[in-house]
């Protein structure tokens, strides 16, 4: 009961966000908006990579084909916006279960390395279609319009990525807890056994492929009415790294570590730069030439430091955390009671 | 029940197997032995469809099975467990039995079975929400074989159930293997204890190098002084 009232004010607290930060803090919902498109896609990735096994170091492809085909729709064609979101989702499904297919003959290493080529080509291919994407020069995605509301500001667009991510998270948890989710993991664990099992390894591999791909192309549909610029090179290596960085973080396998990672990783560069900047002003070490550069680049390294801290002490991801202080407030609380009896009372 | 007829199957261009001919009968236990890298593992493989031979037959029950995939051999009635357990790590005991029957469709029979899974294994009955990964190496042995008895088959391939377990736990192991058989499944057991395993089958077939070598009861195989030397060791 009580936990169910966290949750109902957790969500209550998230849905006032928008309405109660300030105008200075106009960077922050950027920032939240941006991360929460990247979590969508992470939460498909982690359904991928940390469920079923397979790694994909190329997702930000389907990301970006998801963002050409919502603009294309909407822009090109016609389509309504809130039609063409999904549409952008499906048809990068396919793209995914197509790419499934080359993934069955390769794992590891090999698989990694594919999936690279793969997030290498397709934005050059789409940079063929000029008419559709733009080429380099990239196109310029409308704002969209839905019950006579413009989401023009990132204030706004907050709540329609919001209601986005709680459907995907809804499909997400029920895909998990399915038997087609048993089967994901039954493959990572052991290809040998599943197969034994009569599971076919050829529809279910497609299958995890298509799936987070689905979830790229929705995020990529919305990312590029937010953003209102769209280009082929927008969608490259840096991405697909920032998703596979942000599960690993977060906690494989696991909805919440998606989301919790995509927030982390999406506001601990903004975080560390407040701190350089606080340091470069505090007037420590003025006269020192030497000192004022490290602080000045003192962000960046500082994220690394974070980063490489995160992945030594929490190795199954952020979510772990949430366990590991169960279990030390538990020990505590039952030290605590040992304590309150005292000796020789009976 | 099952026969492989001139069986050769390939891993690319290496030939694994060579001109195999076998025969399970209904209700049988049958052995398959050799030295490492003879071909047992492979053979299952073929059986259960994971592997496809390049010459010759496999049928069930008079039906070729030899180009069928698993997820269509396993509901004929024939399931395998792996060499190594491969049991699924991730997922709790409950779940990987729950995997076991993947492909069957009446929710009743897998209840049914289930209970008398856990009546054959009782470690697993009180293990049943424990993840895979905290097993102990018998009781994924365990796991590994209850799993493949809830695709309820009326042919169960057995790869290397002793690989790597204490001897009492090894004999624990094969009295199931026996009370199942004597409820009505055949087995097809591949196993590196040339002893034990002709000990426990009906008959057994010797691999060496991908070819048949040697078959006959396993009675009288075991007083052959050749597969003594060899096999058994003395």
């Amino acid at each position: 009961m009580t936990r169910k009232l966290l949750y109902v004010i957790g969500f209550a607290a998230v849905l006032a966000l928008p309405q109660v930060l300030p105008e200075e803090l106009n960077w922050l919902i950027m920032l939240l908006d941006r991360a929460l498109m990247i979590a969508i896609v992470a939460i498909g990735l982690n359904i991928l990579t940390g469920n079923a096994g397979q790694i994909s170091l190329g997702h930000a492809a389907f990301m970006g084909f998801g963002a050409f085909v919502c603009y294309g729709l909407t822009d090109i064609i016609g389509v309504p916006f809130w039609f063409s979101v999904p549409i952008a989702g499906f048809v990068a499904a396919i793209l995914g279960w197509g790419l499934g297919f080359p993934a069955l003959r390769l794992s590891g290493h090999y698989l990694a390395i594919a999936t690279l080529g793969f997030g290498y080509a397709i934005p050059q291919i789409l940079n063929l279609f000029e008419g559709w994407t733009g080429g380099w020069t990239g196109v310029k995605p409308s704002v969209p319009t839905l019950f006579g509301i413009s989401f023009s500001s990132d204030r706004a667009y907050f709540y329609l990525i919001l209601v986005t991510l709680v459907v995907l998270v809804w499909i997400a948890r029920n895909i998990q807890r399915s038997a087609v989710g048993r089967a994901f993991i039954a493959l990572r664990d052991s290809e040998v056994a599943a197969q034994a099992m009569g599971i076919s390894l050829a529809k279910y591999k497609t299958m995890a492929f298509a799936i987070s791909a689905f979830y790229a192309g929705v995020a990529g549909g919305l990312w590029a009415h937010w953003l209102n610029y769209i280009s082929p090179g927008n969608f490259g290596f840096g991405i697909s790294i920032e998703l596979f960085t942000i599960i690993v973080l977060g906690g494989l396998g696991t909805v919440s570590g998606a989301i919790v990672g995509a927030l982390f990783l999406g506001l601990l560069p903004k975080l560390t730069e407040i701190i350089s900047l606080s340091l470069q002003r505090s007037g420590a070490f003025a006269d020192s030439f030497f000192m004022q550069n490290v602080f000045k680049n003192s962000n960046q390294v500082l994220t690394g430091v974070i980063l490489i801290l995160v992945v030594l002490y929490l190795p199954m991801g952020l979510v772990d955390l949430w366990r590991k202080a169960r279990v030390w407030w538990e020990t505590r609380r039952q030290a605590a009671g040992r304590q309150a009896v005292p000796r020789g009372v009976k | 029940m099952l026969k492989l007829t001139n069986v050769s199957a390939s891993y690319g261009r290496i030939e694994a197997l060579h001109d195999i001919s076998l025969e399970v009968p209904e209700g049988k236990i049958v052995a398959l032995l050799g030295a490492n890298g003879a071909g047992k593992t492979t053979t299952l493989r073929v059986i259960a469809g994971i592997l496809h031979p390049t010459r010759g037959s496999v049928t069930f029950d008079g039906r070729d099975i030899s180009r069928m995939e698993t997820e269509e051999i396993v509901p004929l009635g024939i399931a395998m467990s792996p060499e190594g357990r491969q049991i699924f790590t991730g997922l709790t005991v409950a779940e990987n039995l729950r995997m076991g029957s993947y492909t069957r469709k009446d929710k009743a029979g897998v209840e049914r079975d289930l209970e008398w899974v856990l009546s054959l294994f009782p470690r697993l009955k009180e293990r049943l929400n424990q993840v895979g990964a905290t097993l102990s190496g018998g009781e994924q042995q365990m796991l590994a074989i209850a799993r493949a008895l809830m695709a309820r088959p009326r042919l169960l391939l057995l790869d290397e159930p002793s690989l790597g377990l204490a001897p009492m736990i090894v004999r624990d192991i094969f009295t199931i293997i026996r009370k199942v058989n004597s409820e009505g499944t055949a087995v097809l057991l591949v196993e590196q204890n040339a002893n034990l395993a002709l000990r426990t089958a009906d008959y057994a077939y010797i691999l060496e190098t991908g070819k048949l070598a040697m078959h006959g009861p396993a009675a009288e195989l075991r007083r052959n002084p050749e597969v003594k030397r060899i096999y058994l060791g003395g």
